[in-house]
């Protein structure tokens, strides 16, 4: 009979696991001793929270569900952030944590902590196991949970007497992805009634398309009765950016016209997004012209922010596959024209406008990345101006192809989730961007690209500041930066430290080539961008303020204040 | 308002209700907590403090938690 450790091997094998990211400690090593025998792979972190995210940026990557393990007590604490950062983003990984042994539990044993209790509220669902027997069931379980609905997060804690005992455990075959198929056709023949009548309507994608799988359901609705499409943060890519009815993204750094146009929209068509306070500004005064329909797979989204005319609780792929045979063929000419001259008025302001002469300039760092690697790239952003500059001037073309942390907004979360993207993409070019401080808290991660010997690529926008707080303490707190110039090992030099290629670029003359020069190499190639120190990115919406409220970019095209 | 949730319970069930309902400020006024026939299920019936415009939130999230088989409100 196999022992739970190889149960647990059997079962990752079995649902086509190829990867998995994790740490050795005492409370796992019957799992660690059972990969040897294995053909999964696995990738030793420096530290598991990277593990969680390598697990998470796999999952974006590919639409397949991310594996993380680590040891009982620190290893499973340190997997927290990444574990809300994947509930938050509604990301598919099984994490799977060693426990002490069953007569330890509840002694305040070594390296014993509350596993279940601790992640009970940022996961899908968690579950201690401490027989062999319910090991091979409670995984194949995880995996079904992780994926069904709205994917999510799932902890299996195992304690180290379970992954030693033995058990009978035949791997079922995976189940289908299914959903119900049920869509409530009176509400969607009244989306799509309310779709014929408006006159100035407009869909917001979200992540829930991307997730679907439903991208060519999109463009078909948004052709088919001409509606104008604008993406959240995640839902970058579900239509191409360069499709004429993309607008841009909403929110807080949302685009101006697009703000603008969803405070003057008479019906927006909410599709597998949420809400987010990022998105609406301050509630009472969002949107309020418009009537929303509201199509999500997760019925606790329905109305829990905006108040709805129409909920449709529906995978994306089943209601719109209903949805757009329905809809009349129409023409939204004028309603276009409208947001075309609200773009015309705000694309004059755009940074990118402006010859940069001696000044190095992020909108311009990552349009050069943008320009030199185009669509076929997978981008991985961290938190902050970066993030959103990254949003605004190097959109995605397609699903899957820009990733990044949004609903927690995790400062770290690019190099490790890029490690991840690069093990699901292996033929892609996969691209970190990230600023100097969120890359500075996990970049051991670096050690990671060495000893697997990846092809990655890292642009550091460094700027020498924490610049989206710094840029908060400029327009809110009078300019008193307090704790946010943050210094930097020198770039270069780690990545060398590391055995990977480190380059800097200081000039704009120097962009083109340098990033070039990244591209041929087989290795991981890290170059430092010395940005402009106090630069914004705008337009902005105050925490709070209403979507009316933007500060908007200056006519002098952003040139910092 | 007074809800009554069936769920399966191997120790957790309890504290996965209880959890949801205070991370989503839905703070709890009453509790009884009990066996049922059925082997594994128990029945927890609560009394929560809501406000009018948020009680519609209410089930669906209790919904979400995975051992939660059904929510009845008691009116």
């Amino acid at each position: 009979m196999p022992t739970g450790a190889e149960i647990i091997w059997r079962v990752l094998e079995q649902r086509g696991v190829d990867v998995v990211f994790g740490y050795p400690g005492g409370a796992i090593l019957p799992t660690y001793d059972a990969a040897l025998n294995s053909r999964v792979r696995h990738v030793l972190v420096r530290h598991e929270q990277g593990a969680a995210h390598m697990a998470d940026g796999y999952a974006r990557a590919s639409g397949r569900v991310g594996v993380a393990l680590a040891t009982s007590g620190p290893g499973a604490t340190n997997l927290i952030t990444g574990i809300a950062t994947a509930m938050m983003d509604s990301s598919p990984i099984v994490c799977i944590t060693g426990q002490v042994t069953t007569e330890n539990l509840g002694r305040d044993a070594f390296q014993e902590t509350d596993v279940v209790g601790l992640t009970e509220p940022i996961t899908k669902h968690n579950r201690l196991v401490t027989r062999a027997e319910e090991i091979g069931p409670a995984l194949v379980h995880a995996f079904e949970v992780a994926t069904s609905g709205r994917p999510g997060p799932v902890v299996i804690d195992i304690t180290k007497d379970a992954q030693l005992g033995t058990a009978d455990y035949l791997v079922p075959p995976p189940r289908r992805r299914s959903t119900d198929g049920k869509i409530a056709s009176a509400a969607i023949a009244h989306a799509a009634e309310l779709i014929d009548r408006a006159r100035r309507p407009l869909i917001l994608a979200g992540q829930g398309i991307v997730q679907a799988g439903a991208s060519e359901l999109l463009r078909e609705l948004a052709e088919k009765a001409d509606l104008p499409v604008t993406p959240t943060l995640l839902g970058l890519g579900a239509l191409p950016a360069s499709h004429p009815l993309n607008l841009g993204m909403m929110g807080m750094h949302g685009e101006a016209w697009v703000n603008e146009a969803i405070q003057r929209a008479d019906l927006l068509i909410a599709l597998g997004m949420r809400f987010d306070d990022r998105v609406t500004g301050k509630l009472e005064t969002y949107a309020k012209q418009a009537k929303k329909i509201h199509i999500d797979i997760d019925p606790a989204e329905l109305g829990k922010n905006v108040a709805i005319e129409v909920g449709i609780v529906a995978d994306l792929m089943d209601a719109l596959s209903v949805l757009v045979p329905l809809v009349g063929r129409a023409g939204h000419r004028s309603w276009r024209d409208e947001i075309g001259s609200l773009r015309a008025e705000a694309k004059k302001r755009c940074v990118l406008n402006v010859a940069p002469g001696d000044r190095l300039r992020a909108p311009h760092v990552i349009d050069a990345l943008r320009r030199a690697t185009g669509s076929g790239a997978t981008i991985v952003t961290d938190v902050g101006q970066h993030q959103m500059w990254a949003a605004q001037y190097f959109p995605a073309e397609r699903p899957r192809q820009h990733l990044t942390s949004g609903g927690l907004g995790t400062m770290g979360f690019a190099l490790p989730a890029a490690i991840g993207a690069r093990f699901a993409r292996r033929q892609d070019e996969v691209w970190v961007i990230a600023g100097d401080g969120g890359f500075q808290m996990t970049a051991a991660e670096l050690a990671v690209c060495a000893q697997e010997q990846l092809e990655l690529k890292i642009a550091i926008i460094n700027n020498g500041y924490l610049g989206m707080v710094r840029q908060w303490q400029e327009f809110f707190y009078g300019r008193r930066y307090a704790a946010t110039p943050i210094t930097s090992p020198d770039f270069v030099k780690l990545a060398e430290a590391h055995g990977l290629v480190g380059l800097r670029v200081e000039h704009p003359r120097e962009l083109d080539d340098t990033i070039a020069r990244a591209r041929s190499s087989k290795r991981t190639v890290l170059i430092d961008f010395a940005v402009e120190q106090e630069d914004s990115v705008y337009p902005m919406v105050a925490a709070g303020r209403s979507l009316d409220d933007m500060i908007r970019r200056p006519v002098t095209a952003g040139r910092a204040p | 308002m007074k809800l009554v949730v069936n769920a399966r319970h191997d120790g957790d069930g309890l504290m996965r209700v209880c959890s949801t309902l205070r991370r989503r400020g839905f703070a709890i006024e009453a509790l009884r907590f009990a066996r049922t026939a059925a082997p594994g299920i128990s029945r927890i019936t609560v009394e929560l403090c809501v406000d009018e415009e948020r009680s519609h939130l209410v089930k669906p999230a209790l919904l979400k938690v995975v051992d939660v088989l059904d929510v009845e409100e008691e009116k």
